[in-house]
């Protein structure tokens, strides 16, 4: 700061005496040494401010060219192995022909028993037998969640069977656990464009059942056993349900047990850590790649290693190719262009940068989308919770060429690796973004892209307050401040309302204060307060700072954060019906009660009800805190930018 | 009669021990062998670092040098390790013929007594009172000591149990205590790690000879990996090694240039180097088994009268040359006494006064004979 004023002292003259010659009074020289400063600071805070629009203007035109480029070549590196001790595919797959008609023995044992619907009782029972008759250490865990009435289903029960082998030749104090659902990943909808020679089978609750899964596990079980160099105890859980088996047995397990959730205890004493963990979902007969479900609850995420192991290991030992979630590593097709789009258009159009381009933007979008919610995909998500590094495995559908040989060997080499781990996997990257099942984005070439529109909102938000401070001298901070506190807490009750009692119930209130702001726009002008709260430039820096903050935390949350408050950028309009048309522009698109509403329009109240049902389960049992999140912060702050601009 | 015999063949024998033939090592002087083998890495992946050294401990005892005169550190047990296919055996190759864990392997220093601290003690002889003979590098200065260091290393370091690491100025100052204790003749150090060859260019004391596998900045490599254990089973440098020296035996003749001049980069994965400015006499002369073998030199050495001032009171009595013969079993053990060293080598001037003394003793023979005779 010293500097930069000598560097102003050669701006400013300093003056020696009065304008009009006379020499300066003893107090006027008091002002004079002053006055220079006070003109610098004052040349100073102007220059900022002339400056502040461009930089606000730079920044978030430069977080959205560096979201465009985000699937290019121009940003991330090929996957790579971090932990010495991995030493992925090193290992001779010997999971052989004998295995495979265990696997499938048990698949047909399973499918028959689906196809005459057994009850969850009778397969946790069979399931229990068969790995007590391979000699693992068996037991069966009946949970019941006892959810909020708005959550869509009153309780969440089921049965996990699960078999337990201590490590032979040491008493290992780490544990894998390998984890098949009854249900896989594909749901009701799989049935319309399911081929023939996938032969899936239906699980009775609206999925496909996971008949490989389960038999895969199960001939795992009996091959894994004949060997001695086990040196971290396997642990095998076939669950109902989707996440929350795995759910309530890591909760008994780890015997930190929520107060909505009742379960009898496991047969066994744990007592080790759950370094890695792995959930398989294979419905069909054959699939043509692994797909990696790997994002966890809030946008957590397992260690990159886990994932570059993998991908190694699927494509050297069982020479698997791998695909980020359900999405195949392919290029779409050429488009068909109607005859007037010119030929170099076409050509641009159908070139394979572009194909590829798409891809990865396709694949990035649905973590980004994951994340921003603060889902799990797949059902390993409640691993995350007690720092597990867990992912699912999908065997995508498809005629053909692998199976049950390939896979187990891509699995026993997978288990050789995690068997060969000494600490957590702690060396790679735990923050990053899969652009394609080989290809990752460090922290570093993401991470700009959220705190530039940080940035933004925060310049903006001085800006406001500099300006603001200027016409009204500051005063009304605590109304401000009062304003934003008082919106969180009205949405937090909403929230709470919600989840007790459910949409109906959550309606009145919601609308009473939803029309708030309008009311106050409609207001007429001697009413109004006088001095308007600032709140524009509060609420501005409140998003700048969420967004910058939590980039790192939970990137695509704080993505969304920093593009919905672009619009808040915005200066208010200033004649009335303008405003109070803005103010329900507001609400209706951007906060969560106009999404809501949105959703009642379009799709019915079904649709809402699942929606809502689904978020309230994620948060009461999946212990996702985003959506809580968007509803009360982001809730509360889009309300009272209403009112602000309701007040004008 | 048996004067007539007997006197020209101990005249023979005594002439043969002064001709200056190059394969009975009068200029190197050494009567036992030491071998310093260090693994310096644990864990389940650092498998090879202890196979090198296992495969080196049984090298070395093939080509004579007992257990009493060999040191193995091992940090990590692998042969014992949960996650080992083949359990208590340790493979250097894939075709795992050769356990190098199987029989009568003496382990000196296990576990975590494979430390920085341990490997100066025994390198200079500083120990607690209460350290065992089998934990001191009991050599002399008629020792020929061969180091051995394998682990994970980089610019003038070696790294121990991933916790500490011993510098190239450590053990430059160690060989120097090693020199200045006289506790050892000659001294080979062959190192197998990454920048390997950085850990050698702080030595200064006299009569090393140093090999490393790798220089500043470049890395050593695994040769190759067994599917089975899951993992690589010797480094490559070692492998070459070894192999060389599988083909030698105890009365081999191959010399320390030879092997040196048979190194392959292309083999090795890697150019390793050779350091030998340290060393004053000629690497061609210097044979393998000088170092890797326990072959010694026994010698009964005639009188030297100027070294024993202090022992004239009987005139012309020769003063009985202390033998050493193999250089194992020692005196009763007192601290002060086992640094103790005799220079006994023989030069220029006394082999000429030997001639001199063979052709007296030869013209005296003859007349005796010849008096014999009459």
């Amino acid at each position: 700061m010293a500097l930069a004023s000598k560097l102003f002292t050669l701006f400013v003259k300093t003056p020696t005496a009065r304008p009009d010659g006379r020499p300066f009074t003893a107090s006027e020289k008091l002002s004079a040494e002053y006055a220079p400063r006070i003109l610098r600071r004052r040349q100073l805070t102007d220059r900022i401010s002339t400056a502040l629009p461009a930089l606000r203007f730079l920044s978030i035109a430069a977080s959205l060219v560096w979201l465009i480029l985000l699937p290019t070549n121009f940003l991330g590196q090929d996957t790579y192995i971090d932990e010495n001790a991995l030493q992925p595919g090193g290992v001779a797959a010997h999971y052989g022909g004998g295995d495979v008609h265990r696997a499938d023995v048990f698949a047909r044992i399973i499918r028959e028993g689906f196809s005459g619907n057994w009850s969850s009782s009778d397969r946790a029972a069979w399931v229990e037998n068969e790995f007590s008759q391979l000699g693992y250490n068996t037991g069966i865990q009946n949970y019941t969640y006892t959810l909020l009435p708005s959550a869509s289903t009153p309780s969440l029960s089921g049965k996990v069977a699960y078999a337990h082998l201590a490590a032979p030749r040491s008493s290992a104090s780490e544990t894998i656990l390998l984890h098949a659902p009854w249900s896989s990943l594909l749901g009701e909808d799989a049935l319309q464009y399911a081929q023939e020679s996938w032969n899936l089978a239906e699980d009775g609750h609206g999925g496909m059942a996971n008949v490989r899964g389960v038999a895969m596990l199960l001939s795992l079980a009996g091959y894994l056993k004949k060997y001695s160099l086990w040196a971290k105890d396997l642990l095998f859980v076939i669950s109902d349900g989707q996440s929350e088996g795995l759910s309530a047995f890591l909760a008994a397990y780890h015997a930190e047990v929520p107060p909505n959730l009742n379960t009898t205890r496991l047969s066994f004493l744990p007592k080790n850590n759950i370094w890695t963990s792995f959930s398989l979902s294979y419905p069909s007969d054959s699939f043509s790649h692994l797909g990696l479900f790997y994002e966890g609850p809030n946008a957590h995420l397992p260690n990159a290693d886990m994932l570059s192991s993998l991908t190694h290991i699927a494509r050297y030992t069982g020479g698997i190719p791998s695909a980020v979630r359900g999405v195949r590593p392919e290029l779409r097709s050429d488009w068909a262009l109607p005859g007037w789009v010119p030929p170099w258009a076409k050509e641009m159009i159908n070139a394979r940068e572009v194909k590829e381009y798409e891809l990865a933007a396709r694949t990035l979008a649905e973590n980004i989308a994951f994340g921003a919610v603060g889902m799990a995909s797949g059902v390993h998500g409640p691993s995350h919770l007690y720092r597990i590094d867990a992912l699912t495995l999908h065997a995508i559908p498809a005629p053909g060429p692998h199976g049950f040989l390939t896979l187990g060997r891509t699995l026993e080499s997978y288990l050789r690796t995690f068997n060969n781990l000494l600490e957590r996997l702690h060396s790679s990257v735990f923050f990053y973004l899969l652009a394609g099942p080989y290809r990752l984005l460090k922290v570093g070439h993401y991470l700009p892209v959220a705190v530039l529109g940080g940035v933004a909102a925060t310049l903006g938000g001085i800006q406001g307050w500099v300006e603001r401070a200027k016409r009204s001298g500051g005063r009304a901070l605590g109304s401000a401040v009062g304003a934003i506190v008082l919106g969180w807490a009205v949405w937090g009750g909403v929230w709470e309302t919600l989840r007790r009692n459910g949409v109906e119930a959550a309606l009145l209130p919601a609308l009473s204060i939803l029309a708030l702001p309008l009311v106050l726009a409609l207001l007429p002008r001697p009413i109004r307060p006088r001095q308007p709260p600032s709140l524009s430039p509060l609420i501005l820096l409140s998003l700048g700072l969420s967004a910058s903050l939590l980039s790192l935390l939970n990137f695509p949350f704080a993505l969304a954060l920093a593009l919905l408050s672009l619009p808040f950028h915005l200066p208010p309009p200033s004649a009335l019906p303008l405003r109070a048309l803005a103010a329900a522009v507001y609400l209706a698109l951007l906060s969560p009660a106009g999404w809501a509403a949105a959703l009642r329009i379009w799709g019915g109240e079904a649709a809402l009800e699942r929606v809502v049902g689904a978020a309230v389960r994620e948060w009461e049992v999946n212990g996702n805190w985003v959506v809580g999140a968007w509803v009360v912060g982001w809730g509360g702050v889009v309300w009272a930018q209403a009112v602000n601009v309701a007040l004008g | 009669m048996r004067l007539r015999s007997i006197l020209p063949l101990t005249l023979l024998l005594l002439a043969l021990n002064y001709l200056p033939i190059s394969t009975w090592a009068i200029s190197d002087g050494h009567t036992n062998n030491w071998a310093v083998l260090i693994s310096s890495s644990r864990y389940w992946f650092n498998y090879r670092h202890m196979a090198n050294a296992l495969g080196m401990y049984r090298t070395v005892k093939r080509l004579g040098i007992p257990d009493s005169n060999i040191i193995l550190m091992l940090p990590d047990d692998v042969a014992c390790n949960p996650r080992n296919k083949f359990p208590g055996a340790v493979y250097a190759n894939k075709d795992r013929k050769l356990d190098l864990y199987g029989e009568r392997v003496e382990v000196d220093y296990r576990g975590y007594e494979v430390n920085v601290e341990n490997v100066i003690r025994l390198l200079t002889g500083r120990h607690s009172p209460s350290t065992p003979r089998s934990k001191r590098l009991l050599s002399d200065d008629r020792s020929n000591v061969f180091v051995f260091m394998t682990g994970h290393g980089g610019d003038e370091f070696l790294k121990f149990q991933d916790n500490e690491e011993i510098s190239a100025f450590d053990l430059a100052d160690a060989f120097a205590q090693m020199h200045e204790k006289k506790r050892y003749n000659r001294l080979l150090f062959m190192i197998d790690t990454c920048q390997a060859n950085t850990m050698y260019s702080k030595l200064y004391s006299p009569n090393i000879i140093a090999t490393g596998s790798s220089p500043l900045g470049k890395n050593s490599y695994s040769h190759h990996a067994d599917k089975e254990i899951g993992i690589a089973v010797i480094d490559a440098f070692t492998h070459f090694t070894l192999s060389h020296l599988e083909n030698i035996c105890k009365t081999s003749n191959a010399t320390l240039k030879g092997f040196f001049d048979s190194y392959d980069p292309v083999a090795i994965k890697s150019e390793p180097g050779v350091r030998s400015d340290l060393f004053n006499a000629s690497l061609a002369d210097v044979l393998l088994t000088d170092f890797f073998g326990g072959v010694a030199q026994v010698d009964v050495l005639p009188p030297q009268e100027e070294q024993d001032a202090d022992d004239s009171a009987v005139p012309g009595r020769a003063k009985e040359a202390p033998t050493r013969a193999e250089g194992t079993d020692r005196t009763p053990w007192t601290g002060e006494q086992l640094d103790r060293g005799r220079d006994l080598h023989v030069d220029g001037g006394q082999s000429v006064k030997a001639w001199v003394a063979v052709a007296v003793v030869a013209a005296l023979s003859l007349l005796s004979s010849k008096i014999a005779v009459l």
